[in-house]
């Protein structure tokens, strides 16, 4: 059954159809919204409120739009919702520990290691190149699509990634280096 | 796990997705799916049953395209107006606390008049939308203020179009919720409706066409990509579009 036709199912009364898209959505926000807010625990609130936003607002929902781009633009404006009370807030939630604490694969040192360096890394990339880069190499999606859910021009998305990439490696080769 | 960056890569421009040469482990690694834990599902679960069910039918925004034509490769943001409904744009959209007023001037006449006579700070444009007038009075202006009952009045003028609702979030965005009905002129669509105090965020369905309110501030939250206004309802201080 395709996302389309469980929408519909859930706007005639299916309640158990918005269910099935969750959990089919769910793992892709919760691992977007963990890279980009660095902790588990906000990623889990963030995809929470996606969700039952994206219920709510459903009857409005574009029936030529892909599921998955429209509930990603809520998903992305949440992030960066957070981003910004966050900033107010003027801390960084500390993603190591709670990542290792909550991964799905904590007995593999090796694998934490490079989790924590990798949210590290992230970490540093302004906050516009992470929510480009993400989207564009994790999550797989056309530039044109990405531009449409953040309203940010393909070519100024191009230039993000680019960015991003080149820093990357740069703060990862340091860590490389350094070990 | 070592990872394996070139050397140079500011001598790399790369192609437009971006030089990835090296960040492939990073890249698979970061791919690698969130488990879902079995609480937090539970509790997303109770949320959403404590919620209404939508109801109503996909709205398919612009131009009529069946979903076997669209290639799939949409623009949530590439809605277009039909020549009529934007002739109905351009003319007005306006929210009003209502006053039994047409326009925000006078409205605003209506507060600072209203703040004279009574001596409050200013009358609450939306609690006069409902509050009963008094006996021999024609006329809300004189209304109380009285934050159990309130009402802002949403008007838009479209001639020629077959149905107007208002969404946002005091609906649920459902566009079967808040019909408007037409006016005796023929062209002017308007509901009453009973706000909380807050912030509201809402649009216009015109014949199944999602339009924002010019004449009001643009929602900073369009998080749906949906064009979205606001309005502000503050039952000591009036409405503000």
């Amino acid at each position: 059954m395709t996302d389309f036709d469980l929408v519909r199912r859930t706007l005639s009364g299916d309640t158990l159809a918005f269910t099935t898209l969750a959990d089919r959505h769910t793992p892709a926000c919760l691992r977007f919204a963990s890279r980009m807010l660095g902790s588990r625990e906000d990623a889990e609130d963030v995809t929470q409120d996606t969700l039952v936003r994206a219920y709510r607002a459903l009857p409005v929902f574009d029936a030529r739009t892909e599921f998955r781009t429209w509930l990603f633009a809520i998903l992305v404006n949440r992030c960066r919702s957070a981003l910004s009370v966050r900033a107010r807030r003027s801390r960084w939630m500390q993603a190591d520990e709670d990542a290792v604490q909550r991964s799905a694969v904590p007995s593999d040192a090796a694998i934490t290691e490079l989790r924590v360096e990798l949210t590290r890394a992230l970490r540093m990339l302004p906050a516009e190149q992470r929510e480009a880069f993400l989207l564009k190499h994790v999550e797989q999606l056309e530039y044109t699509e990405i531009a449409d859910m953040t309203g940010v021009q393909v070519s100024a998305l191009k230039m993000r990634v680019q960015r991003a990439c080149t820093r990357l490696k740069q703060e990862l080769r340091e860590y490389d280096d350094a070990v | 796990m070592r990872f394996s960056p070139m050397e140079n890569p500011g001598e790399h421009p790369g192609g437009e997705q971006g030089d990835v040469t090296g960040l492939e482990d990073v890249i698979a690694e970061l791919r690698r799916e969130e488990t879902v834990r079995p609480e937090w599902r539970a509790r997303l679960e109770h949320e959403l049953a404590s919620l209404s069910v939508p109801d109503g039918t996909v709205v398919q925004r612009g131009h009529a395209r069946s979903r076997e034509e669209s290639d799939g490769r949409t623009n949530t943001r590439g809605w277009h107006l039909r020549p009529l409904t934007a002739m109905a744009a351009a003319l007005t959209f306006t929210v009003l606390g209502a006053l039994g007023s047409s326009t925000v001037s006078s409205l605003l006449r209506a507060r600072e008049s209203g703040a004279r006579e009574t001596g409050a700070a200013v009358i609450p444009a939306a609690t006069a939308a409902t509050a009963p007038a008094s006996p021999g009075t024609s006329n809300a202006r004189t209304a109380t203020v009285d934050g159990s009952n309130t009402g802002v009045r949403f008007a838009v003028q479209a001639p020629g179009v077959k149905r107007v609702s208002l969404v946002g979030d005091f609906n649920g965005w459902n566009p079967a919720a808040t019909p408007l009905s037409l006016s005796r002129d023929g062209r002017t669509w308007t509901v009453l409706l009973p706000l909380t105090a807050g912030r509201h965020t809402y649009a216009f369905v015109i014949d199944d066409e999602i339009v924002a309110d010019p004449a009001a501030p643009r929602s900073i939250d369009d998080d749906f990509g949906t064009p979205s206004s606001f309005v502000l309802v503050d039952h000591s201080r009036g409405t503000m579009p």
